[in-house]
């Protein structure tokens, strides 16, 4: 029940993702629900669920991206697997070291996105790269509360 | 003859009399009487309401709620009618459009926009079953919108014109000067690999120049607003804003070759 339940938020979240409010969209960046929904996995479920969980949502993503490659699928099983294996060296109990984990892993997330962007011949400028960098992730990082409340609450 | 007697006669006149006196006096009583009372009359009527509505609190209460409910309905009923009015707008110019062109078009509507924002795509309610294919043009009535870059069966994946990998050969249209388009991931486009004395300026109109035969000649890609020089003193940029709005856009029509 637990588990279906899981499944249909990450169906709603995708779904806000694809249609996200165009007043909501801030400096032509939007959130990674997403990505936040992986890292809530990984906080409030077993290693399995959340490998499971960062495959389906990567799929999600990258279903709608012109992409031929799973990148964000490689990309969120490897962001699981990192923040467990972080979760050995320190505390992540505390909400706010988890939002913060949150910043870094969408901060890295997008950096290796637009590198690959950069990287297969496309042009974009300076400037744009580090406002989808910067503000991409913070907006992601602001909005990780809700998503880890509605997680929390699902699983608890 | 009939006879009446003078008595009765003399009472109906002075009556008469003074029903006429009183009428004429009234129009002239009028004014002063109720302004003389109006002061009262409004403190009565003020003390009829508040009792009034002391007395029949919940009743009011009540329709207050069912108002409420009935002033949200219309409401959203409104704003209901003045989206269909601006869709219905929307369809009439692509209708109008699809008619007046030459070229074979599919109208499609976008449901899905990009889920990142390191790409600008989008993703449209038309696939193979209706005759779309990768690599179709999609147009507006405004101008280029994009490319089909995956088609499946009922939906299709499109780069809209602002997502840096899809490149447009593009020229000035007042001067021909060939250059190259690009998406900047932001609002407006680039126009590249234009040589040192390029003969563009701010206010141009750039069009597509057909030479990539991907996309039809001489439609709209936007309007100059910056002229610069690359790093290298090579060679010039021209900054474009698009003559579609792909943020906003909501339908837009397939040219089928």
């Amino acid at each position: 029940m637990k588990k279906w339940l899981l499944l249909a938020t990450v169906m709603v979240l995708a779904l806000l993702q694809l249609s996200w409010p165009e007043f909501l969209v801030f400096f032509h960046t939007r959130p990674d629900l997403l990505l936040i929904f992986v890292i809530a996995a990984v906080f409030y479920l077993d290693l399995k669920s959340a490998l499971v969980f960062g495959v389906l949502c990567g799929l999600l993503k990258d279903v709608f991206l012109p992409q031929s490659f799973g990148i964000n699928t490689v990309l969120f099983i490897g962001w699981a697997g990192a923040i467990r294996l972080l979760g050995r060296q320190i505390s992540t109990e505390h909400d706010l070291i988890r939002y913060t984990i949150v910043l870094i892993v969408a901060f890295l997330n997008n950096i290796i996105i637009g590198l690959q962007t950069i990287n297969i011949g496309n042009y974009i400028p300076a400037g744009i790269f580090l406002r989808n960098l910067i503000v991409g992730a913070l907006y992601t990082a602001a909005l990780s509360p809700f998503v880890f409340k509605l997680a929390k609450k699902i699983t608890a | 003859m009939l006879k009446l007697p003078r008595k009765t006669l003399i009472n109906f006149t002075v009556i008469l009399s003074a029903v006429l006196f009183l009428s004429y006096s009234l129009i002239h009583l009028k004014n002063p009487v109720q302004k003389t009372f109006k002061p009262q009359l409004s403190l009565v009527s003020l003390l009829k309401r508040e009792i009034g509505g002391l007395i029949f609190y919940h009743r009011n209460m009540v329709e207050n709620e069912r108002l409420r409910g009935a002033a949200e309905a219309l409401r959203s009923r409104l704003f209901d009618s003045r989206e269909i009015f601006l869709e219905n707008n929307r369809l009439k110019s692509m209708l109008g459009f699809k008619q007046r062109s030459p070229l074979r078009l599919v109208p499609a509507r976008i449901i899905a926009r990009s889920p990142d924002s390191w790409s600008s795509s989008a993703t449209i309610d038309k696939g193979k079953n209706n005759g779309i294919k990768r690599g179709m043009v999609l147009i507006s009535p405004q101008g280029l919108v994009g490319r089909v870059a995956e088609a499946s069966d009922n939906t299709s994946k499109i780069l809209l014109v602002n997502d840096p990998s899809l490149g447009v050969s593009a020229i000035v249209q007042r001067s021909r000067q060939e250059g190259l388009v690009n998406g900047t991931l932001g609002s407006n486009l680039i126009m590249r690999y234009l040589p040192k004395d390029a003969d563009i300026a701010v206010g141009d109109l750039v069009v597509t120049s057909g030479l990539s035969q991907i996309y039809p000649k001489g439609l709209l890609v936007g309007k100059v607003i910056n002229v610069g020089s690359d790093l290298s003193g090579l060679n010039r940029y021209a900054v474009i804003k698009p003559a579609v709005n792909c943020s906003a856009i909501e339908e837009a029509l397939v040219i089928i070759p």
